[in-house]
């Protein structure tokens, strides 16, 4: 069930398949240079068709990761999870050190608990660790894809219910504030949303399966018994090899992935090793 | 520009690339088509044991030399349910194609564990690839073993498992033009925790592709355990996904993995074959 023959070819650079069902290696392009509008909505087309996009060898500057990135959309400055770089905002740091071992081990797509996710993201390497810490990603379009057609049709009437309590962020605030205040301030700046649990990808107009263990708490409308049960079996579709692609990050290694469509993972085997990359969110779509 | 520590590791007469932190290893800077010296046989083994699979890159086996890389290592197995070319009972063809219905390994297992005494391990040369697609992913039982809670361990500890090969290979080979009405398919029990013969280390000994229960438990309590079991030891931080070129060869030490053929390329033809080391009884 390849996906392969499907889009159309691109004219500015050239695209080379990871897996059949996800994922694409992008040639040709040297990332330092200013890229032309065609260039931009190609690329733009593509994160969308593969879901996950690698550049290899590239040599960027913080400035550089930047304007890439606006190719696909808006790039935010964003304010909470990560420690920023200075003198550009838009880059978080997604770093792991002997004293701070960490890496998200867990299947999620980016802040679903808000009414609009980003886009998607841009992630460069910058410290390696020998062996360990690939990312995985998997394609929810392919999962979708791979559903009965009755019961794809039963998943369209479902909405499901995102939130971060789920998260470990409760326990997080409690933590920093026993007082309850923080979790409070963040329960009512942030309360649940609501996502159908089938969407349409606004670019390819392909189904996406719509949940995520991370987030995801409950389905609307079903005893809990039952939203568990069905729940359990939707996030187990993202744990499917053929559904997924797994990056082993190499230096100079960028990757763009399309949070409307992917969920991904990123493997803690490699603590206590140094593990450092630069992360920019992409929010809505640049107009036209 | 970003920058990577090094992990080639040097055995006197080849070099291993660790893949993960966990399991697999490239190793450069040997022919393995060829007749090869007590050292590189030695490194060899080392090299097994230490990453409990090996890859190799341009390995361009025929079945002699394939079957002869197997016996440095020990007496061939012979399947006891597959077919296999004319003139090499000891050889297992790997194919698919458009006509597939399913592939061999499309779900986690060790390979016939079902046996008294399942093989030791196993070499797989794939002479035609797909364009794209059909990894094989590899998940260390060891590390699966380690991870669990200690409590857990002693729990764990004394248990032994069914493995049966009725359900797997019942009919399967029928399209081959095998006929098993009759023939009884090995079954037999092992330790859930095994101690691998070389390393001595412990390594869990279940797998859902032969392990009907746990002996002993009720079987709520024994499926339930299993499932645990399963999802654990398949986590991305005990597994490595292995990516086939034309003559790539895995060599797999199936006391201490298990591994799961990705189908996702048909109708593209992936096809190769297989050449099983006997193994001995768990414990």
């Amino acid at each position: 069930m390849s996906k392969l023959n499907d889009f159309s070819p691109y004219t500015r650079f050239a695209v080379e398949a990871y897996t059949p069902n996800i994922g694409a290696v992008v040639h040709g392009l040297d990332l330092r240079q200013a890229l032309d509008e065609t260039t931009q909505a190609e690329l733009r087309q593509a994160l969308a068709n593969h879901e996950v996009l690698f550049f290899r060898d590239q040599e960027l500057t913080p400035a550089q990761q930047v304007a890439f990135t606006r190719s696909f959309g808006e790039v935010a400055e964003v304010k909470a999870f990560f420690p920023r770089l200075e003198d550009h905002p838009e880059i978080e740091i997604v770093e792991s050190t002997a004293e701070r071992p960490k890496a998200a081990s867990n299947w999620h797509a980016d802040i679903t608990w808000r009414e609009q996710p980003p886009l998607g993201t841009s992630l460069y390497a910058q410290v390696i660790p020998a062996t360990g810490g690939d990312t995985l990603w998997a394609s929810l379009t392919s999962a979708y894809a791979s559903l009965p057609p009755a019961f794809q049709a039963y998943l369209e009437t479902l909405t499901a219910v995102h939130t971060w309590e789920i998260s470990g962020w409760t326990e997080y605030l409690l933590a920093k504030d026993a007082s309850g205040e923080q979790l409070q301030a963040a329960r009512a700046k942030y309360p649940p949303v609501e996502h159908p649990v089938v969407r349409t990808h606004p670019v390819t107009g392909k189904k996406v399966l719509y949940v995520n263990p991370t987030f995801t708490s409950h389905i609307k409308g079903l005893p809990r018994a039952q939203s568990d049960a069905l729940l359990t079996q939707l996030f187990a579709l993202a744990q499917v090899p053929e559904f997924q692609a797994r990056l082993r990050w190499q230096p100079g290694t960028l990757a763009v992935w399309d949070n409307r469509s992917t969920q991904h993972y990123a493997v803690g085997d490699f603590f206590p090793q140094h593990r450092k990359l630069h992360r920019i969110t992409i929010t809505e779509a640049v107009a036209g | 520009m970003s920058t990577i520590a090094t992990n080639i590791q040097r055995y006197a007469t080849l070099n291993a690339e660790p893949l993960t932190r966990h399991i697999g290893a490239e190793i450069s800077g040997i022919n393995i088509t060829q007749p090869l010296n007590d050292a590189q046989v030695k490194d060899l083994k080392q090299a097994l044991a230490d990453h409990q699979v090996i890859f190799f890159r341009d390995q361009p086996f025929d079945l002699e030399a394939q079957k002869n890389f197997g016996r440095y290592f020990g007496p061939l197995h012979i399947h006891p349910g597959a077919p296999s070319p004319e003139g090499h009972p000891e050889i297992l063809r790997i194919h698919a194609d458009e006509n597939s219905k399913f592939v061999a390994g499309e779900g986690w297992h060790s390979d016939v564990s079902c046996d008294a005494e399942p093989p030791l391990g196993s070499i797989l040369h794939l002479h035609t690839v797909p364009p794209h697609g059909g990894d094989t992913l590899f998940a260390s039982m060891y590390a699966a073993y380690d991870a669990l809670s200690d409590r857990f361990k002693q729990y764990l500890e004394g248990l032994t498992a069914t493995h049966d090969g009725d359900h797997v290979y019942r009919g399967r080979y029928k399209s081959y033009g095998a006929d098993d009405t009759g023939k009884t398919y090995p079954r037999s029990e092992h330790p859930v925790v095994r101690t691998h013969p070389v390393t001595g280390r412990k390594a869990l000994f279940v797998n859902p592709g032969f392990t009907t229960h746990i002996n002993g438990l009720p079987r709520q309590e024994s499926a339930a355990i299993l499932a645990y079991l399963y999802e654990h030891s398949t986590q991305p931080e005990f597994v490595v996904r292995f990516r086939w070129k034309q003559h790539s060869v895995a060599f797999w030490d199936n006391r201490c993995t298990q591994h799961l053929a990705v189908w996702d390329y048909r109708p593209a033809v992936r096809s190769g074959y297989r050449v099983t080391i006997q193994g001995e009884k768990p414990v």
